[in-house]
Protein backbone atom coordinates (compact mmCIF):
# COMPACT_ATOMS: atom_id res chain seq x y z
CA UNK A 1 0.00 0.00 0.00
CA UNK A 2 1.59 3.05 -1.15
CA UNK A 3 1.29 6.37 0.63
CA UNK A 4 -0.40 7.83 -2.23
CA UNK A 5 -3.05 5.19 -2.10
CA UNK A 6 -3.47 6.04 1.36
CA UNK A 7 -3.94 9.50 0.98
CA UNK A 8 -6.51 9.02 -1.98
CA UNK A 9 -8.71 6.97 0.23
CA UNK A 10 -8.16 8.87 3.43
CA UNK A 11 -7.03 5.55 5.40
CA UNK A 12 -5.09 7.48 7.98
CA UNK A 13 -8.48 9.51 8.71
CA UNK A 14 -10.63 6.47 8.90
CA UNK A 15 -7.67 4.76 10.87
CA UNK A 16 -7.89 7.50 13.80
CA UNK A 17 -11.89 6.93 13.59
CA UNK A 18 -12.10 3.67 13.88
CA UNK A 19 -13.73 3.22 10.53
CA UNK A 20 -11.28 0.45 8.70
CA UNK A 21 -11.51 -3.08 8.61
CA UNK A 22 -8.70 -5.29 10.49
CA UNK A 23 -6.56 -6.01 7.20
CA UNK A 24 -7.04 -2.61 6.24
CA UNK A 25 -5.70 -1.35 9.44
CA UNK A 26 -3.17 -4.07 9.52
CA UNK A 27 -1.73 -2.54 5.82
CA UNK A 28 -2.04 0.84 7.07
CA UNK A 29 0.06 0.49 9.88
CA UNK A 30 2.46 -1.58 8.35
CA UNK A 31 3.12 1.43 5.36
CA UNK A 32 3.34 3.71 8.28
CA UNK A 33 6.00 1.86 9.60
CA UNK A 34 7.35 2.19 6.12
CA UNK A 35 7.33 5.22 5.73
CA UNK A 36 7.46 7.80 8.56
CA UNK A 37 6.02 10.44 7.14
CA UNK A 38 2.47 8.78 6.92
CA UNK A 39 3.08 8.29 10.72
CA UNK A 40 3.46 11.66 11.00
CA UNK A 41 0.61 12.95 9.52
CA UNK A 42 -1.63 9.91 11.27
CA UNK A 43 -0.32 11.91 14.59
CA UNK A 44 -1.63 14.77 13.46
CA UNK A 45 -4.98 14.07 12.46
CA UNK A 46 -4.77 12.40 15.87
CA UNK A 47 -4.28 15.73 17.60
CA UNK A 48 -6.78 17.95 15.01
CA UNK A 49 -9.59 15.41 15.98
CA UNK A 50 -8.82 15.22 19.24
CA UNK A 51 -8.61 19.05 19.67
CA UNK A 52 -12.02 18.95 17.58
CA UNK A 53 -13.29 16.65 20.09
CA UNK A 54 -12.04 18.66 23.35
CA UNK A 55 -14.01 21.87 21.69
CA UNK A 56 -17.13 19.89 21.43
CA UNK A 57 -16.78 18.61 25.09
CA UNK A 58 -19.45 18.04 27.74
CA UNK A 59 -19.10 17.87 31.24
CA UNK A 60 -20.46 14.42 32.43
CA UNK A 61 -22.14 14.79 35.48
CA UNK A 62 -19.98 14.65 38.47
CA UNK A 63 -21.53 11.35 40.70
CA UNK A 64 -19.89 9.43 36.97
CA UNK A 65 -16.37 9.17 39.03
CA UNK A 66 -17.08 7.64 42.00
CA UNK A 67 -19.78 5.66 39.85
CA UNK A 68 -16.63 4.25 37.73
CA UNK A 69 -14.29 4.02 40.99
CA UNK A 70 -16.91 1.83 42.80
CA UNK A 71 -17.13 -0.48 40.06
CA UNK A 72 -13.48 -0.75 39.62
CA UNK A 73 -12.91 -1.59 43.56
CA UNK A 74 -15.70 -3.86 43.39
CA UNK A 75 -13.86 -6.50 41.59
CA UNK A 76 -13.10 -5.59 38.33
CA UNK A 77 -9.19 -6.20 38.16
CA UNK A 78 -7.01 -3.06 37.52
CA UNK A 79 -5.18 -3.37 34.32
CA UNK A 80 -1.99 -5.94 34.60
CA UNK A 81 -0.07 -3.32 33.59
CA UNK A 82 -0.28 -1.82 36.91
CA UNK A 83 0.01 -4.77 39.33
CA UNK A 84 3.06 -6.38 40.41
CA UNK A 85 3.16 -9.60 38.50
CA UNK A 86 4.70 -13.28 39.63
CA UNK A 87 7.70 -13.21 37.43
CA UNK A 88 7.41 -15.73 34.67
CA UNK A 89 10.38 -17.79 33.27
CA UNK A 90 10.97 -15.16 30.67
CA UNK A 91 11.34 -12.48 33.22
CA UNK A 92 13.48 -14.46 35.70
CA UNK A 93 16.03 -14.89 32.23
CA UNK A 94 15.36 -11.26 31.67
CA UNK A 95 16.64 -10.02 35.29
CA UNK A 96 19.55 -12.61 35.24
CA UNK A 97 20.61 -11.41 31.68
CA UNK A 98 20.19 -7.80 33.41
CA UNK A 99 21.96 -8.73 36.27
CA UNK A 100 24.62 -10.19 34.44
CA UNK A 101 24.81 -7.36 32.07
CA UNK A 102 25.22 -4.93 34.91
CA UNK A 103 27.88 -6.91 36.97
CA UNK A 104 29.99 -7.21 33.68
CA UNK A 105 29.01 -3.49 33.27
CA UNK A 106 30.46 -3.00 37.09
CA UNK A 107 33.75 -5.23 36.79
CA UNK A 108 34.36 -3.25 33.58
CA UNK A 109 34.42 -0.21 35.57
CA UNK A 110 36.03 -1.13 38.28
CA UNK A 111 38.93 -2.90 36.25
CA UNK A 112 39.36 0.30 33.74
CA UNK A 113 39.86 2.45 37.22
CA UNK A 114 42.58 0.07 38.20
CA UNK A 115 44.16 -0.30 35.53
CA UNK A 116 44.11 3.66 35.61
CA UNK A 117 45.35 3.47 38.59
CA UNK A 118 48.14 0.69 37.55
CA UNK A 119 49.54 3.00 34.74
CA UNK A 120 49.56 5.91 37.09
CA UNK A 121 51.67 3.94 39.68
CA UNK A 122 54.02 2.61 36.20
CA UNK A 123 54.08 6.06 34.86
CA UNK A 124 55.73 7.35 38.09
CA UNK A 125 58.00 4.19 38.31
CA UNK A 126 59.22 5.23 35.20
CA UNK A 127 59.59 8.66 35.64
CA UNK A 128 61.77 7.95 38.88
CA UNK A 129 63.82 5.44 36.88
CA UNK A 130 64.26 7.93 34.18
CA UNK A 131 65.83 10.45 37.01
CA UNK A 132 67.86 7.67 38.55
CA UNK A 133 68.91 7.30 34.80
CA UNK A 134 69.62 10.71 34.33
CA UNK A 135 71.64 10.96 37.61
CA UNK A 136 73.73 8.00 36.81
CA UNK A 137 74.90 9.37 33.63
CA UNK A 138 75.43 12.54 34.90
CA UNK A 139 77.58 10.92 37.41
CA UNK A 140 78.90 8.24 34.90
CA UNK A 141 80.11 11.83 33.01
CA UNK A 142 81.84 13.46 35.47
CA UNK A 143 83.86 10.45 36.51
CA UNK A 144 84.76 10.11 32.35
CA UNK A 145 85.90 13.53 32.44
CA UNK A 146 87.74 12.94 35.79
CA UNK A 147 89.24 9.85 34.62
CA UNK A 148 90.07 11.44 31.16
CA UNK A 149 92.03 14.65 32.61
CA UNK A 150 93.41 12.37 35.12
CA UNK A 151 95.16 9.63 33.01
CA UNK A 152 96.40 12.99 30.67
CA UNK A 153 99.65 14.25 30.02
CA UNK A 154 99.10 17.35 31.68
CA UNK A 155 98.01 16.02 34.86
CA UNK A 156 100.43 16.04 37.96
CA UNK A 157 100.18 13.01 40.06
CA UNK A 158 101.43 13.88 43.16
CA UNK A 159 101.69 11.40 46.76
CA UNK A 160 100.67 13.34 49.58
CA UNK A 161 103.81 12.72 52.04
CA UNK A 162 101.96 13.05 55.43
CA UNK A 163 103.29 13.92 58.86
CA UNK A 164 104.06 12.13 61.84
CA UNK A 165 101.00 13.05 63.12
CA UNK A 166 98.99 11.23 60.58
CA UNK A 167 101.10 8.18 58.78
CA UNK A 168 98.42 6.01 58.38
CA UNK A 169 97.16 8.67 55.54
CA UNK A 170 97.08 7.75 51.85
CA UNK A 171 96.13 10.08 49.12
CA UNK A 172 96.86 11.02 45.88
CA UNK A 173 96.46 14.80 44.40
CA UNK A 174 96.24 14.97 40.92
CA UNK A 175 96.80 18.74 39.66
CA UNK A 176 95.97 19.92 35.37
CA UNK A 177 97.37 23.03 35.14
CA UNK A 178 96.55 23.38 31.27
CA UNK A 179 93.05 21.95 32.41
CA UNK A 180 92.73 23.84 35.58
CA UNK A 181 91.43 21.22 37.43
CA UNK A 182 92.59 19.21 40.75
CA UNK A 183 91.54 16.04 42.12
CA UNK A 184 92.43 14.62 45.48
CA UNK A 185 91.92 11.18 45.31
CA UNK A 186 91.99 8.95 48.84
CA UNK A 187 93.11 5.77 49.31
CA UNK A 188 93.14 6.26 53.44
CA UNK A 189 92.19 9.18 55.59
CA UNK A 190 92.90 9.47 59.27
CA UNK A 191 90.21 9.14 61.74
CA UNK A 192 88.30 12.69 62.87
CA UNK A 193 85.82 13.58 65.23
CA UNK A 194 82.25 14.07 64.35
CA UNK A 195 82.86 17.77 64.81
CA UNK A 196 85.67 17.59 62.28
CA UNK A 197 86.38 18.07 58.88
CA UNK A 198 89.40 17.78 56.10
CA UNK A 199 90.50 20.91 54.42
CA UNK A 200 92.54 21.94 51.46
CA UNK A 201 94.71 25.11 51.16
CA UNK A 202 96.32 26.99 48.57
CA UNK A 203 99.52 28.21 49.47
CA UNK A 204 101.46 31.32 47.48
CA UNK A 205 104.30 33.22 48.08
CA UNK A 206 103.89 36.30 50.32
CA UNK A 207 100.42 35.66 51.15
CA UNK A 208 98.50 34.08 53.65
CA UNK A 209 97.00 30.48 52.96
CA UNK A 210 94.08 30.33 50.66
CA UNK A 211 91.38 28.25 52.63
CA UNK A 212 89.88 25.87 49.89
CA UNK A 213 87.20 23.06 49.46
CA UNK A 214 86.09 21.27 53.25
CA UNK A 215 85.46 17.40 52.53
CA UNK A 216 85.39 14.74 54.54
CA UNK A 217 84.99 10.58 53.94
CA UNK A 218 81.55 10.68 52.37
CA UNK A 219 83.42 12.44 49.22
CA UNK A 220 84.42 8.91 48.04
CA UNK A 221 87.51 8.03 46.72
CA UNK A 222 87.89 10.69 43.80
CA UNK A 223 86.68 14.44 43.76
CA UNK A 224 87.71 17.36 42.25
CA UNK A 225 88.61 20.68 44.58
CA UNK A 226 89.60 23.82 43.36
CA UNK A 227 92.40 24.86 41.12
CA UNK A 228 94.08 28.38 42.26
CA UNK A 229 96.82 29.84 39.78
CA UNK A 230 99.88 30.58 41.28
CA UNK A 231 100.24 28.14 44.21
CA UNK A 232 103.56 26.96 44.84
CA UNK A 233 102.12 24.24 47.29
CA UNK A 234 98.90 22.85 48.69
CA UNK A 235 97.96 21.66 52.45
CA UNK A 236 95.37 19.39 53.73
CA UNK A 237 94.35 20.15 57.49
CA UNK A 238 91.97 18.51 60.42
CA UNK A 239 89.58 21.60 61.17
CA UNK A 240 86.18 22.52 62.86
CA UNK A 241 83.48 21.04 61.04
CA UNK A 242 82.65 23.54 58.12
CA UNK A 243 86.07 24.66 57.88
CA UNK A 244 88.41 27.81 58.72
CA UNK A 245 89.85 30.67 57.97
CA UNK A 246 93.43 30.04 58.74
CA UNK A 247 94.77 26.49 59.20
CA UNK A 248 95.24 24.67 62.58
CA UNK A 249 99.10 23.58 61.91
CA UNK A 250 98.96 21.16 65.13
CA UNK A 251 96.20 19.26 62.53
CA UNK A 252 98.34 19.27 59.03
CA UNK A 253 98.27 16.67 57.49
CA UNK A 254 100.38 16.69 54.64
CA UNK A 255 102.06 19.78 52.76
CA UNK A 256 102.63 19.45 49.02
CA UNK A 257 104.62 21.44 46.09
CA UNK A 258 103.09 21.97 42.93
CA UNK A 259 105.92 21.23 40.64
CA UNK A 260 106.60 23.82 36.93
CA UNK B 1 -7.14 9.81 32.21
CA UNK B 2 -11.10 10.61 33.69
CA UNK B 3 -10.30 14.11 34.48
CA UNK B 4 -8.59 15.03 31.24
CA UNK B 5 -10.86 12.93 28.72
CA UNK B 6 -14.07 12.23 30.23
CA UNK B 7 -15.94 15.29 28.70
CA UNK B 8 -14.58 14.92 25.66
CA UNK B 9 -15.65 11.55 25.24
CA UNK B 10 -19.14 12.63 26.76
CA UNK B 11 -19.50 15.28 23.99
CA UNK B 12 -19.01 12.47 21.71
CA UNK B 13 -21.01 9.44 23.34
CA UNK B 14 -23.88 12.39 23.87
CA UNK B 15 -24.09 13.41 20.16
CA UNK B 16 -24.20 10.06 18.85
CA UNK B 17 -26.94 8.35 21.65
CA UNK B 18 -28.48 11.86 22.15
CA UNK B 19 -29.58 10.75 25.56
CA UNK B 20 -28.41 11.88 29.25
CA UNK B 21 -28.69 8.08 30.68
CA UNK B 22 -27.78 6.27 28.21
CA UNK B 23 -24.47 8.34 27.43
CA UNK B 24 -23.50 8.44 30.95
CA UNK B 25 -23.68 4.67 30.96
CA UNK B 26 -21.78 4.14 27.66
CA UNK B 27 -19.29 6.87 29.59
CA UNK B 28 -18.83 4.55 32.26
CA UNK B 29 -18.31 1.25 30.22
CA UNK B 30 -15.87 3.63 28.25
CA UNK B 31 -13.63 3.82 31.41
CA UNK B 32 -14.11 0.32 32.39
CA UNK B 33 -13.01 -0.93 29.07
CA UNK B 34 -10.16 1.13 29.32
CA UNK B 35 -9.04 0.13 32.82
CA UNK B 36 -9.86 -3.37 32.13
CA UNK B 37 -8.33 -3.50 28.71
CA UNK B 38 -5.30 -1.57 29.21
CA UNK B 39 -2.68 -4.03 28.58
CA UNK B 40 -3.95 -4.47 25.38
CA UNK B 41 -3.12 -0.79 24.46
CA UNK B 42 -0.39 -0.15 22.27
CA UNK B 43 1.15 3.43 22.08
CA UNK B 44 3.26 2.97 18.91
CA UNK B 45 -0.22 2.05 16.98
CA UNK B 46 -2.46 5.33 18.65
CA UNK B 47 -2.47 7.98 20.59
CA UNK B 48 -4.80 6.93 23.80
CA UNK B 49 -7.56 9.39 23.24
CA UNK B 50 -7.87 7.58 19.92
CA UNK B 51 -7.82 4.46 21.52
CA UNK B 52 -10.31 5.99 24.07
CA UNK B 53 -12.60 7.74 21.81
CA UNK B 54 -12.81 4.41 19.11
CA UNK B 55 -14.02 2.02 22.47
CA UNK B 56 -16.58 5.16 23.26
CA UNK B 57 -17.97 5.67 19.60
CA UNK B 58 -18.31 2.12 19.01
CA UNK B 59 -20.23 1.31 22.01
CA UNK B 60 -22.60 4.17 21.32
CA UNK B 61 -22.63 3.30 18.04
CA UNK B 62 -23.24 -0.03 18.71
CA UNK B 63 -26.28 1.32 21.36
CA UNK B 64 -28.32 3.13 18.80
CA UNK B 65 -28.24 0.26 16.40
CA UNK B 66 -29.95 -2.19 18.83
CA UNK B 67 -33.55 -2.87 17.88
CA UNK B 68 -34.35 -2.25 21.73
CA UNK B 69 -33.20 1.21 22.00
CA UNK B 70 -34.91 2.67 18.84
CA UNK B 71 -38.29 1.39 19.71
CA UNK B 72 -37.83 3.19 23.08
CA UNK B 73 -36.69 6.01 21.10
CA UNK B 74 -39.94 5.98 19.38
CA UNK B 75 -42.18 5.99 22.45
CA UNK B 76 -40.00 8.59 24.12
CA UNK B 77 -41.35 11.92 24.35
CA UNK B 78 -39.11 14.62 22.25
CA UNK B 79 -38.26 16.48 25.26
CA UNK B 80 -36.07 13.69 26.45
CA UNK B 81 -34.09 14.08 23.26
CA UNK B 82 -30.99 16.07 23.84
CA UNK B 83 -30.31 18.70 21.31
CA UNK B 84 -26.84 19.98 21.55
CA UNK B 85 -25.41 22.51 20.03
CA UNK B 86 -22.13 24.65 20.39
CA UNK B 87 -23.70 26.93 22.91
CA UNK B 88 -24.74 24.55 25.28
CA UNK B 89 -24.16 25.13 28.67
CA UNK B 90 -22.31 21.97 29.69
CA UNK B 91 -19.86 22.71 27.45
CA UNK B 92 -16.56 22.77 28.82
CA UNK B 93 -13.75 23.17 27.27
CA UNK B 94 -11.74 26.14 26.71
CA UNK B 95 -10.72 25.86 23.21
CA UNK B 96 -13.41 28.21 21.18
CA UNK B 97 -14.92 25.90 18.72
CA UNK B 98 -15.57 29.33 16.27
CA UNK B 99 -12.26 30.19 16.06
CA UNK B 100 -11.18 26.37 15.30
CA UNK B 101 -13.33 26.49 12.90
CA UNK B 102 -13.27 29.89 11.71
CA UNK B 103 -11.94 28.37 7.93
CA UNK B 104 -13.98 25.74 7.87
CA UNK B 105 -16.61 25.79 5.10
CA UNK B 106 -19.89 24.37 6.49
CA UNK B 107 -20.02 21.91 4.15
CA UNK B 108 -17.04 20.39 5.22
CA UNK B 109 -17.97 20.60 9.32
CA UNK B 110 -20.74 18.68 8.62
CA UNK B 111 -19.53 15.58 6.88
CA UNK B 112 -17.05 15.98 9.86
CA UNK B 113 -19.58 16.45 12.89
CA UNK B 114 -21.63 13.60 11.49
CA UNK B 115 -19.06 11.20 10.81
CA UNK B 116 -16.68 11.95 13.82
CA UNK B 117 -19.26 13.37 17.02
CA UNK B 118 -22.35 11.86 15.58
CA UNK B 119 -21.37 8.54 14.61
CA UNK B 120 -22.91 8.56 10.82
CA UNK B 121 -21.18 6.19 8.23
CA UNK B 122 -19.66 7.38 4.94
CA UNK B 123 -22.59 6.00 3.27
CA UNK B 124 -25.24 7.49 5.97
CA UNK B 125 -24.40 10.54 5.61
CA UNK B 126 -23.98 10.84 2.01
CA UNK B 127 -27.59 9.55 1.51
CA UNK B 128 -28.83 12.04 4.35
CA UNK B 129 -27.50 14.58 2.39
CA UNK B 130 -28.03 13.40 -1.02
CA UNK B 131 -23.56 13.62 -2.06
CA UNK B 132 -22.03 11.10 -3.77
CA UNK B 133 -20.09 8.33 -1.38
CA UNK B 134 -16.63 9.84 -3.04
CA UNK B 135 -17.50 13.59 -1.99
CA UNK B 136 -18.28 12.60 1.35
CA UNK B 137 -14.44 11.23 1.46
CA UNK B 138 -13.15 14.32 0.08
CA UNK B 139 -15.21 16.47 2.19
CA UNK B 140 -14.03 14.76 5.38
CA UNK B 141 -10.48 14.33 4.20
CA UNK B 142 -10.54 18.18 3.62
CA UNK B 143 -12.43 19.19 6.89
CA UNK B 144 -9.59 17.71 8.69
CA UNK B 145 -6.78 19.35 6.45
CA UNK B 146 -8.34 22.86 7.38
CA UNK B 147 -8.13 21.79 11.15
CA UNK B 148 -4.60 20.39 10.79
CA UNK B 149 -3.49 23.88 8.98
CA UNK B 150 -5.63 25.73 11.60
CA UNK B 151 -3.90 23.93 14.85
CA UNK B 152 -0.05 24.22 12.85
CA UNK B 153 -0.94 28.24 12.50
CA UNK B 154 -1.67 28.40 16.35
CA UNK B 155 1.55 26.82 17.80
CA UNK B 156 3.36 29.00 14.83
CA UNK B 157 1.70 31.57 16.48
CA UNK B 158 2.70 30.41 20.28
CA UNK B 159 6.04 29.41 19.48
CA UNK B 160 6.14 32.77 17.72
CA UNK B 161 5.24 34.79 20.74
CA UNK B 162 7.13 32.44 23.25
CA UNK B 163 10.05 34.11 21.50
CA UNK B 164 9.15 37.88 22.12
CA UNK B 165 9.98 37.42 26.07
CA UNK B 166 13.45 35.58 25.41
CA UNK B 167 14.20 38.18 22.88
CA UNK B 168 13.33 40.86 24.79
CA UNK B 169 15.40 39.14 27.93
CA UNK B 170 18.39 38.93 25.79
CA UNK B 171 17.78 42.34 24.45
CA UNK B 172 16.60 44.10 27.32
CA UNK B 173 18.61 42.43 30.76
Amino acid sequence: MTPEHIREFSLLELLVLGELSKSEQLEVETAMATYPELKEEFKEIEYSLEVYAQAHSIAPPEYLLGNILDEIKQGKAPPASTQSKPAGKSNILKNIILGLLSLGLLTSIIWLFQSRSSINELNSEIEKEKQLCDSLQIQSNKIIDQYRSIVSDNNNRIEVQPTDNYPETKLIFNTNSAEERNFIQVDQLPPIAENQSFQLWSLRADLDPMPLNVFDESYGDIFEVQFVEGTTAYAITIEKKGGSQAPTLDNLIGVFAIQG
Amino acid sequence: MYNKYSASLYGIILRIVKDKEISEEILQQTMLKVWNKFDSYDSDKSGLFTWASRIARNSAIDKIRLKSYQNNRKSESLDKVVHIDDTTSDRTSKIDVTMLTKNLDEKYRIVLDKIYLQGYSQSDVAKELNIPLGTVKTRLRKAILILREELKNEKDLFLGILWVPIISFFLCP
